[in-house]
Formats: structure tokens, sequence, C-alpha cells
């Protein structure tokens, strides 16, 4: 995106100045790189769970194959959960722009709260649950998609515990928050991840 | 090229977008399978047509902060190819006398093309920063608090990305009088009036002048 002017000079010393080999800068690329990266991860178990869907749909004749049940409502309410703690996400960068300190302390302990208690509520569900991984193909794209959800979950969250860390710590200004922006960014990017997974694991 | 989830605001704006979309897909395939699908398809042609149709035109962006204490005046300085010189120092030398100043210039880099996206472009981003460098003493040099930064491609990105973490009183625009790079036959003042929402004044940054606020550096 950028880079300080007073960090290049011609009395530079120490390691050599990096060398740029595209004309896009390494910030937005590497946004970019990792996005494509994310979506071809998740693209991949997507690809999975619909394949032994749609050939396990005309052998059983309705999804989930009997005799599973997928827990729609508890993971309704940690949907609920974790688009809450986006709002609050949004809250605290809000804060942060402003000058407002408290705000953006509380919105990041609002939102680790509500990860933690998403990461937790799927690991009860987990728990629940009468089936394993290696039961069937349906269990093993089920457990596949919501746990590589659920470790970027755990990601995120060890994020925004740094982040939070160093709100408390008087870091972060409405000049320098690039940190805030870029967790926010991945949690909201979490969230979205979610909300597909629900909808074509839990609902359709 | 503009990365839609660049920012944490437009990241936020995402996931209502999302959830509102696959609401309506949960909410068609309940009632009928080919329904879902049917908002599956309308929201994939939505979206196309937003891409393709109204990708160009994006409304003027509000500024992400302007929250600065009312003893401090910021001034972001959008340098195009001709930076510096006496003319652009004056400038903000008179702006928001007795109070405290800050500057922030933002350059540009050279506009790609695409065949050298994944050429070496050492050299563009050197004479930028050349630039900068110069500008940046400059002003130093008149005792104000300024710093820079190179920035993207696009000169709107490049502002946007400014605003977000610099609370901008107003916009300065020191470009040639002749230069239609980033704004075209409009000008640069209508340019940022369509795209920012704060104060934006033009700098006709003469070439010969540039040279002697270099010197004067």
């Amino acid at each position: 995106m950028s880079a300080a002017a007073e960090a290049h000079g011609h009395d530079h010393h120490g390691p050599p100045p990096i060398h740029y080999s595209s004309r896009v800068s390494p910030l937005v690329l590497g946004m970019f790189l990792f996005i494509g990266s994310e979506i071809m991860l998740f693209g991949s178990f997507f690809t999975v769970y619909f394949f032994d869907r749609v050939v396990n749909h005309g052998v059983n004749g309705h999804w989930p194959p009997a005799p599973f049940e997928r827990p729609a409502f508890v993971a309704g309410i940690n949907t609920a959960i974790l688009v809450t703690s986006s709002f609050s996400m949004h809250w605290a960068t809000t804060s942060v722009k402003r000058g407002n300190r408290r705000g953006l302390q509380a919105g990041l302990v609002v939102t680790v709260a509500l990860g933690l208690t998403f990461l937790l509520t799927q690991v009860i569900e987990y728990h629940r649950l009468h089936f394993n991984t290696g039961d069937t193909s349906f269990a093993a794209t089920f457990f596949g998609l919501t746990g590589l959800h659920g470790a970027h979950v755990l990601v995120g969250l060890t994020i925004l515990t740094i982040m939070m860390v160093r709100a408390f710590r008087g870091h972060f200004s409405p000049e320098h928050h690039h940190g805030i922006e870029l967790g926010g960014i991945y949690w909201h990017f979490v969230d979205v991840m979610w909300i597909v997974v629900y909808v074509t694991v839990y609902l359709i | 090229m503009r990365n839609p989830v660049r920012s944490e605001d437009a990241a936020f704006t995402f996931v209502l977008v999302t959830l509102g979309a696959l609401a309506l897909i949960a909410l068609g395939s309940w009632i009928s399978t080919w329904l879902g699908v049917a908002f599956a398809i309308g929201e994939l042609l939505v979206l196309a047509w937003f891409v393709v149709a109204r990708g160009g035109r994006r409304r003027p962006r509000r500024v992400a902060s302007r929250h600065s204490p009312p003893c401090e005046h910021r001034v972001l300085v959008l340098a195009d190819d001709a930076v510096g010189g006496q003319e652009l120092l004056d400038a903000v030398r008179a702006r928001a006398e007795g109070r405290t100043r800050h500057v922030l210039v933002v350059v540009p880099l050279p506009a790609p093309a695409v065949a050298e996206w994944t050429g070496d472009a050492g050299d563009a981003r050197e004479v930028a920063q050349s630039r900068l460098d110069e500008t940046v003493r400059l002003l130093r040099s008149a005792g104000l608090d300024a710093r820079g930064e190179l920035g993207e491609i696009d000169a709107r990105q490049a502002v946007e990305d400014a605003l977000r973490t610099f609370a901008a009183d107003e916009l300065l625009i020191a470009s040639p009088p002749d230069s239609t790079a980033h704004w075209g036959e409009d000008g640069p003042l209508l340019w940022a009036q369509e795209h920012f929402a704060l104060p934006a004044s033009w700098v006709k940054i003469d070439g010969a002048a540039s040279q002697a606020g270099k010197r004067l550096g």
C-alpha cells in the first residue's frame, strides 16, 4: 500500500531496502493472494461436500442420509452470535477512528467474548452429535467444513486477543490503527465464511 | 485495481450483503429447491450487473475520520507527477495560521500496464520515492510536521488509503497545470468533489518553480 518516506534514505543502515518485483503494492498483493488461497481452500471443501451430497442424494432420497440430523437450531444461535461479533468489531474500528479508546476496548472485549462463545458452543455441539468423522462421507465432510471454519475462528480469536491486549496497553490511535483494520477484515471474512457454511451445510 | 475488501468498513458491508443474499436463498430453498436456485442465479446476475455496469461509477467517499483536535489542522497532499516546490510550501503555510499543522504527502505510483505486473518496478518506485523525499524534506525544513507515503497506483485509492489513518481537514492536490493522468479533462477539483467529502484545493506546480523548491530543501 505505502512506504514511509522517512524509512527511505541514502543514509540507510541495516538490511537492504525491499526490492519490489511487481508494481502491485505488497500489502494489496498479499491480501489478494490470501483471499484467493482461502477461497480455493474452502472451495475444495465445498466441492467435496456438494459432490458427496449429489451422489448420495440419489441413493437415499433425502439429505443428510439417515439417521443423521443436522443441529440447525444451535448452529443458528451460533450464527447470530458470530454476526453480532461483526457488529462489535465494526464498533471497535469506528471507535478507534474517532479516538474513543473506551469504545475500542469494549468493542474488542465483546468481540472476543462472542468469538469464544461461538467456539465453545461448536465444541459442545460436536460432543452432542451422535456421529464422528469416520462414520460416513457426510460426517467427514460435515466435520471437515465446520472444523476448517472453527480453525479460522481460533486464528481470528488469537489475532483479536493480541489486538485487545495492545488496545489496553494504549496502542492504536486515529492515525495509526492498521492492526485493527486488518484484524477486522479477517474477522469479517471468518463471519462471511460461516454464513456460507451455515446456509449450505445446515439449512439447504 | 481495487480490492473490494481492503478496508474494515467494506468488509463489514460485505458481511451484511452476504447475510441478506444467503438468507434469501435459504428462504427460497425452504419453499422450493428450484426457487432457491432461481434466487441464487438472480443474485449472481445482479452481482454481475453491479460489477460490470456500476463498477466505474462509485459514490463519493466519506472521509474516514474528521475528528482532528481544534488546535490542529491536517492537510493531505496528493502530489502528482511534479511534487513539492515553493508553491506547495506557500499553500500549506497559508493554511490555518496559529494552529499546529500536520501534513501527509501521498505520491501515487506511476500507472502500470497489465503486462508489467510481474515486471521490475524498481525504477518507477525509486523516482516516486525520490520526489516524495524531496517534498517532505522541504516541508520539514519550513518547520512543518510532515511525513510522506507512496500510495496506490490509482490516485483515488491512494487518497482513500491515506484518509483511513489520517484525519485530514482538507485535501491539497499538487500537480502540473496540464496534468490529466488521474482525473481526465474535468480537472482535479471536480474529481476531488466527486470522490471525497472534504474541502479540496489545487496547487498548480510549475516545473521551474518545483526545481527551485527542491533546491531550498
